[in-house]
């Protein structure tokens, strides 16, 4: 606590009265009504460790599992590079399955913006066997074939 | 578990109550560190090797190419993969053992789209012309931080 005033004082607010222009106690004199006492302060909020609901619910998942396997057709210009035998493939009209749903994994949610593995298999020129190509597509990418 | 720390502190009570509280209230955190020489070097290393594989080119503001670097080193010496540094996480740890986030992130791998505008394809406005870049330069752009 402050030091209190030396002299006392009927007067709500006397020059003489040595206390803290902050202590709440200044407002037991005042004929005002007596705020909520709080101190003058500051918060911080400090993120100590995060795991903000990146576990997932088992709907979620059964729902991530029911679309595993469905056969889906890419509705839109996608050019992918990573195929060795193709350097540059347009995806766009071309049917695969879906592999994974990489949004989930063990449990946890992951931040991929590109959560379905689709697997597509090309025919290629000069190869008996079609060259099997994995991309990763968005929702609005495909649509299913039934 | 989610736990956030939230304190009131005050600097205008009596020094001896003040002290304690503050003694009580005292938060550790965390600064920010640097990362290490060697794991900039590397991630220096390994973009130039990638633009040159992929065909693209670095920005034509270094300092862009430089804090992603460094944010790639970072993440490299916290988590042991470099995680791509210009997105938000709420699982790190899950991200670096799932890997869509791991630099090259399949974005970039498959449709050379990197957002964190390290790996720019030739068509893109802000691409420059080098696929090389110093360490010199990147502490350069990223000591004025």
């Amino acid at each position: 606590m402050t030091s209190c005033a030396t002299t006392p004082s009927t007067l709500p607010f006397s020059p003489l009265r040595r206390v803290s222009p902050f202590h709440p106690t200044r407002f037991l004199n005042s004929p005002f009504p007596r705020p909520s006492i709080s101190r003058r302060g500051f918060s911080c909020h400090v993120a100590v460790s995060s795991d903000i609901s990146s576990s997932v619910t088992s709907e979620e998942e059964a729902e991530a599992a029911a679309k595993i396997g469905k056969k889906v057709r890419v509705t839109v210009p996608l050019k992918v590079y990573h195929v060795m035998k193709i350097p540059d493939l347009d995806l766009c009209g071309l049917e695969g399955a879906i592999k994974q749903y990489v949004a989930i994994w063990k449990g946890k949610r992951i931040t991929a913006n590109l959560p379905f593995k689709v697997e597509f298999l090309i025919p290629v020129e000069g190869q008996d066997k079609p060259v099997k190509v994995l991309a990763h597509l968005r929702e609005d990418e495909f649509e299913y074939v039934d | 578990m989610a736990t956030q720390a939230a304190f009131l502190g005050s600097t205008l009570l009596s020094p001896k109550l003040d002290s304690s509280l503050r003694r009580s209230n005292r938060l550790k955190t965390r600064a920010q560190v640097d990362p290490s020489d060697k794991s900039v070097e590397i991630m220096r290393k390994f973009s130039e090797q990638y633009a040159r594989k992929s065909g693209t080119y670095f920005c034509v503001d270094k300092g862009v190419t430089s804090v992603v670097i460094k944010g790639l080193a970072d993440h490299k010496d916290s988590l042991g993969a470099p995680l791509c540094p210009c997105r938000h996480y709420d699982d790190k740890a899950a991200e670096v053992g799932q890997g869509f986030w791991n630099c090259p992130c399949v974005p970039m791998r498959e449709r050379k789209e990197c957002h964190c505008m390290l790996f720019l394809t030739p068509d893109n406005d802000f691409a420059g012309q080098e696929q090389t870049i110093t360490l010199d330069e990147i502490k350069e752009a990223t000591s004025k931080l």
